[in-house]
């Protein structure tokens, strides 16, 4: 995918294939109102896929949690009522890169406010936590984890090992754990995506050495589930020092 | 003697560990919900001769065929000898199995008009005997059910087949 350098390069692009969009990760809240020198940070093609093809048209900027919340200075500014600006981002994943660094940018030229700190970890963790609060509301329905499932392909596949990293802060900070962290190892476990085999593998070995032993239980089922010599190996190094019975017979029952 | 085996979240089991929170009369409280049914008061449980009792791994197969999980899983139960739940007042009754395998519904029994000091009880009979079962294992004992048709080949949807052959245990082989 190569990203448009200008808005007819975009727009043509775009109308050939519509086919392309996949879900758009910000949830957003209420508006901050129009910022001239914020918005002129960026380039003319981006205003103008955030406005409509005219340009005229009017908008907002909008704030966006990224689940920390603002008190811990994750604020992050990006343009909505426009669909076309979402269907920039969602076609070029690129593109999301670039606008995330654009207002660095602007920062280090005094054209945009300080909070505009905005790096790429802090969005995928906003859609880590949504995908977050989207397994735990489906716990109970099967269907709606399929659906979820579905998601955390499409999250993997966007996002990729920086994607894994971010749930796996998840995983392993939420202590004791429950339901929806063993969930999500089963899931990183049973993922087909290949491009973060190693990251996931790493993160399922990470959460074998857990201080909590059901997060432990449930890493060793999704190692299991994941196959292969490393996780393999990975479970054998735990069993020489696994203390918890429950844990010890799960990890013997992958091994044998 | 007999045990009665009974498929319990091991992940809860395992937090639920600690010595501590055994002592009498506490327990782990949130075990109670591995006791619950999500329709009625009687608890399913599945009589096999000894712990290490091959059709074991049948119900496994079973279970997993009849539960709403598109990938296999492993599994975990708890054991409890079967003259022990009787000593502590609990009926146990034969029940069909009603899963997809007619040779392990025969195993089949439920414990009905538990008190909440039996559940107690109950649950630490099961404390210290489990058995587990990798997705692997399970999906091998599901392959074996099919071939020797103790399984019909109706269980079999595009879900299963796929992690089946995930789990090593089938071949898709796709006809030229």
């Amino acid at each position: 995918v190569t990203l448009p350098k200008t808005w007819e390069d975009w727009s043509e692009s775009s109308a050939a294939d519509p086919a392309r969009s996949i879900g758009f990760p910000f949830t957003m809240r209420q508006p901050l109102g129009r910022d001239d020198q914020f918005v002129q940070a960026y380039p003319e093609w981006i205003m103008r896929a955030a406005h409509g093809e005219k340009g005229n048209e009017p908008y907002n900027l909008w704030t966006v949690d990224v689940g920390s919340g603002p008190e811990k200075g994750f604020v992050v500014n990006t343009f909505n009522e426009r669909l076309n600006f979402v269907k920039a981002a969602r076609q070029y994943p690129e593109f999301l890169d670039f606008l995330l660094l654009t207002p660095s940018r602007a920062v280090a030229e005094g054209t945009s406010p300080s909070k505009d700190q905005i790096t790429l970890d802090l969005l995928v963790q906003s859609d880590a936590g949504r995908l977050w609060d989207d397994a735990h509301a489906a716990l109970d329905e099967q269907d709606r984890i399929e659906n979820v499932k579905s998601q955390l392909d499409l999250f993997l596949t966007r996002y990729g090992e920086r994607g894994v990293r971010s749930l796996s802060k998840l995983i392993l900070a939420n202590v004791p754990s429950g339901e929806t962290a063993w969930t999500f190892l089963q899931m990183l476990g049973e993922s087909a995506n290949l491009n973060t085999a190693r990251a996931r593998r790493e993160v399922l070995a990470a959460a074998l050495e857990s201080k909590d032993a059901a997060l432990r239980y449930a890493a060793a089922t999704a190692l299991g589930s994941f196959g292969g010599a490393d996780a393999a190996e990975a479970l054998r190094k735990r069993l020489i020092w696994e203390k918890n019975v429950s844990v010890r017979r799960m990890i013997e029952a992958e091994l044998s | 003697m007999s045990f009665l085996a009974r498929k319990v979240r091991g992940n809860l089991w395992a937090q639920a560990e600690d010595a501590d929170r055994w002592l009498h009369p506490e327990f782990p409280y949130e075990l109670l919900a591995d006791l619950s049914e999500k329709e009625g008061h009687l608890i399913s449980v599945w009589e096999v001769s000894t712990v290490d009792d091959p059709n074991l791994q049948r119900v496994a197969a079973a279970l997993t065929v009849a539960g709403t999980n598109k990938e296999i899983q492993s599994m975990e139960f708890r054991l409890t000898p079967r003259v022990d739940v009787e000593a502590l007042g609990i009926t146990v009754t034969s029940t069909d199995g009603g899963t997809s395998d007619a040779s392990i519904n025969r195993l089949h029994r439920e414990l009905s008009r538990l008190t909440s000091q039996q559940a107690v009880e109950l649950l630490r009979l099961m404390r210290p005997q489990g058995r587990a079962f990798s997705a692997k294992a399970v999906a091998r004992s599901l392959a074996e059910g099919l071939v020797s048709n103790r399984l019909p080949r109706e269980v079999i949807n595009q879900a299963l087949l796929w992690s089946l052959n995930r789990q090593g245990a089938v071949s898709i082989i796709v006809p030229p």
